[in-house]
């Protein structure tokens, strides 16, 4: 009832050790990212950022690690109104995975800025403050209200909520994403990112339309939609029909959507999905993603961090990279495609 | 000015021993000296059932127990655990020597009711809801507490009062019902609690901690609510993280006040019963 081999850095069915000459320094190995934007290019130390939704507002983390270790911090999705969220229960654990339904529960634009953002900004590293909307002016009263506060350096703008009023889906439907995009656009020379819905059938079209729109980053994915039920009842077993799955049940279908919309876009990729160790995250970045976000395992290792940036940095050494950067996109795709696809068909 | 934050920890300690209780109960004695010196009755831990990934989510628990006493020297911690699944099951299967990952310390200790010296406060336990009320009880004992208080313990049957001996051991007032009449009252502990209460003088002060299984749970708050007494309800909502993070845990306001839902994990898990909805 430890932490498992994967977790502790221990390499189940490793190759023979490289030869000492191919090896690097762990200290030395730069694992640096940067996000160019509008304003020049936000530089972070390193690739990991919590999950939005699974971090709270940072507070929540403090008595395990100070919050700040993470390179950037972002916060769980504020609305303009508050939400009061789904009925309970809103969770449950399913093959290692758990199944939610918490429904946004947030305390709207007003409260976020007077009690949530000075804590945030308190943690001294750049914000990217997530925002979900029900129509697109909701997003631009939130990025309107946050744009200028120091340390918010950008945004997440989680795409995967209806649009009541235009009567379409964004994040489902690529015109009305990148009607999204252009609209905040001009209201932030920072960072934008399209936080990118799983529920699609080609969610590279959906990248192409964010970036066209003028998206500079793009993350996947959220959680894919589930549901768990009680035959005997005949009752789910959340609060709701259906909910959203998280956990390492799905980092497989993450690494496969990364993959595609990395080779869609130019733009960094910020890859998410039941991300737990360094080699997860070197997973994701074979396959093109610049950054990760980790959320369900922090809520059983909230203080993993400082182990998993000590992995990263021994891993890639071991395997004689300098820098998370030169690793980056290793993965050879191009043997397995067969000559009539252009781009893998979802 | 920010309060300093408590620290919490996230770490592997060693079992000591595993004692069978029967019928699925079993007592976990794990040495965390720095986890158990800052434990308080009421608190709780999650424990990483797997090392792997199949049981994703960490188990909570009631701390039950603290050795050598409550307090500063704590070092160790026990668990009193009944065994209804996959993480309980591989929890009864540890052997001492093993290694046991908690987090910790979590959750508000119970509270101490402001009561009168002629007052009684009565401790209500159902099914596992016994583990922090016997810490609780500790923590009078070494605190060398003078307040009445009893402890009433309800189950189906006789065989079922887990911990019951343990109370007793303490020198604590103890009353059990049974379902079927195979030891003490004869009926539930609810009902039980509203026998003593009527044998109680009028001007008597009261208050009490309630803690078990929901029906159990959703009998004492009717009971606290039309009587108007002063309980506190201890509750086991399913809880995927335990210290805030997931808003998962909720439970709404009550009719009447500003509807929002609050997080059981971190404002509870002990509630004032005018705090609680009407349905549990
Ligand atoms: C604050 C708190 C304190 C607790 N203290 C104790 C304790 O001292 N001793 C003890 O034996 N148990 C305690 N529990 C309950 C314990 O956490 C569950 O029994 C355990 O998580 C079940 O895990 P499992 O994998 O064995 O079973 P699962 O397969 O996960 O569940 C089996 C059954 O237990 C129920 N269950 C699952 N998780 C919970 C939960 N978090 N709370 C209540 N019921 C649950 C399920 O609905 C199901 O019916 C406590 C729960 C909470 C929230
Ligand atoms: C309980 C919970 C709440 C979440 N809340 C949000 C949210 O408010 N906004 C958002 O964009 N994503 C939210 N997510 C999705 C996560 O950010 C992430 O995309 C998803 O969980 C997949 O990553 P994981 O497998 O590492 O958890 C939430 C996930 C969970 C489990
Ligand atoms: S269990 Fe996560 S907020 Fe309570």
């Amino acid at each position: 009832m430890c932490r498992g081999a994967r977790e502790t850095g221990e390499v189940l069915n490793a190759d023979p050790p490289t030869s000492d000459a191919n090896r690097s320094d762990p200290s030395s190995v730069d694992l640096s990212v940067q996000i160019p934007c509008p304003r020049g290019s936000l530089e972070l130390s390193h690739p990991v950022l919590p999950a939005s939704g699974t971090f709270g507002y940072g507070e929540e983390f403090e008595p395990f690690l100070p919050p700040g270790t993470f390179s950037a911090i972002v916060p769980k999705s504020i609305s303009v109104e508050v939400r009061r969220g789904n009925p309970p229960p809103r969770a449950v654990e399913t093959p290692a995975g758990l199944l939610n339904s918490i429904g946004l529960q947030n305390p709207g634009l007003d409260q976020f800025l007077e009690s949530y953002l000075p804590t945030l900004q308190s943690y001294g590293v750049p914000i990217l403050v997530n925002v979900v909307g029900r129509t697109i002016e909701d997003y631009c009263k939130v990025v309107e209200a946050v744009e200028g506060q120091p340390l918010v350096e950008g945004y997440e703008l989680n795409v995967s909520c209806p649009n009541v009023k235009e009567g379409l889906l964004f994040g489902l439907d690529p015109e009305a994403t990148a009607s999204l995009i252009r609209a905040v656009r001009p209201l932030t020379d920072g960072v934008l990112m399209a936080k990118l819905t799983p529920n699609v059938t080609d969610v590279a079209e959906q990248a192409i339309a964010a970036t066209e729109a003028g998206a500079d980053s793009i993350s996947v994915i959220n959680t894919l939609r589930a549901m768990a039920i009680d035959w005997r009842t005949g009752e789910s077993r959340i609060g709701t029909e259906t909910g959203g799955l998280s956990g390492p049940a799905i980092r497989p279908i993450a690494l496969r959507m990364a993959m595609e919309v990395c080779r869609a876009v130019k733009v960094p990729v910020c890859a998410i999905g039941g991300i737990t160790c360094a080699q997860d995250i070197l997973e994701f970045a074979s396959v093109g993603a610049s950054l990760v976000q980790v959320g369900t395992h922090l809520y059983r290792e909230p203080a993993c961090l400082p182990g998993i940036l000590t992995e990263l940095r021994e891993l890639l050494a071991s395997e004689g990279y300098s820098s998370l950067e030169t690793m980056r996109g290793n993965f050879d795709g191009g043997r397995y495609r067969l000559p009539d696809r252009e781009r893998p068909v979802p | 000015m920010k309060m300093p934050v408590a620290k919490c920890l996230v770490d592997s300690y060693e079992l000591k021993a595993n004692e069978d209780l029967g019928e699925g109960w079993f007592r976990l004695d794990i040495h965390a000296p720095e986890m158990a010196s800052k434990i308080r009755a009421g608190q709780f831990v999650q424990v990483r059932v797997d090392a792997g990934d199949t049981l994703l989510i960490r188990r909570p628990f009631s701390v039950y127990d603290l050795n050598p006493a409550p307090g500063a020297d704590a070092t160790e911690l026990s668990l009193l655990v009944q065994n209804v699944g996959p993480g309980t099951h591989a929890m009864q299967e540890l052997r001492p020597g093993d290694p046991v990952d908690l987090m910790g310390p979590l959750g508000r200790p119970m509270p101490r009711p402001d009561l009168a010296a002629d007052g009684v406060l009565f401790l209500v336990g159902g099914g596992i809801g016994v583990a922090p009320l016997y810490l609780y009880c500790r923590e009078l004992v070494s605190e060398g507490s003078t307040l009445d208080h009893r402890v009433l313990l309800g189950a189906r049957s006789s065989s079922l009062l887990i911990g019951l001996e343990a109370f007793e051991k303490l020198g604590t007032t103890t009353h059990c019902a049974t379902d079927d009449g195979s030891d003490g009252y004869s009926g539930n502990v609810i009902d039980l609690l509203s026998s003593q209460l009527d044998g109680l003088d009028e001007s008597t002060p009261v208050a009490g901690i309630g803690c078990g299984p929901h029906g159990m749970n959703q009998a004492l708050l009717d009971l606290a609510i039309g009587r108007d007494l002063h309980f506190w309800i201890s509750l086991e909502n399913y809880m995927p993280c335990g210290f805030g993070a997931c808003f998962g845990c909720v439970i709404p306001t009550p009719e009447g006040q500003e509807p929002r839902y609050r997080r059981v994990c971190v404002e509870g898990p002990c509630f004032p019963v005018n705090e609680l909805p009407s349905r549990l």
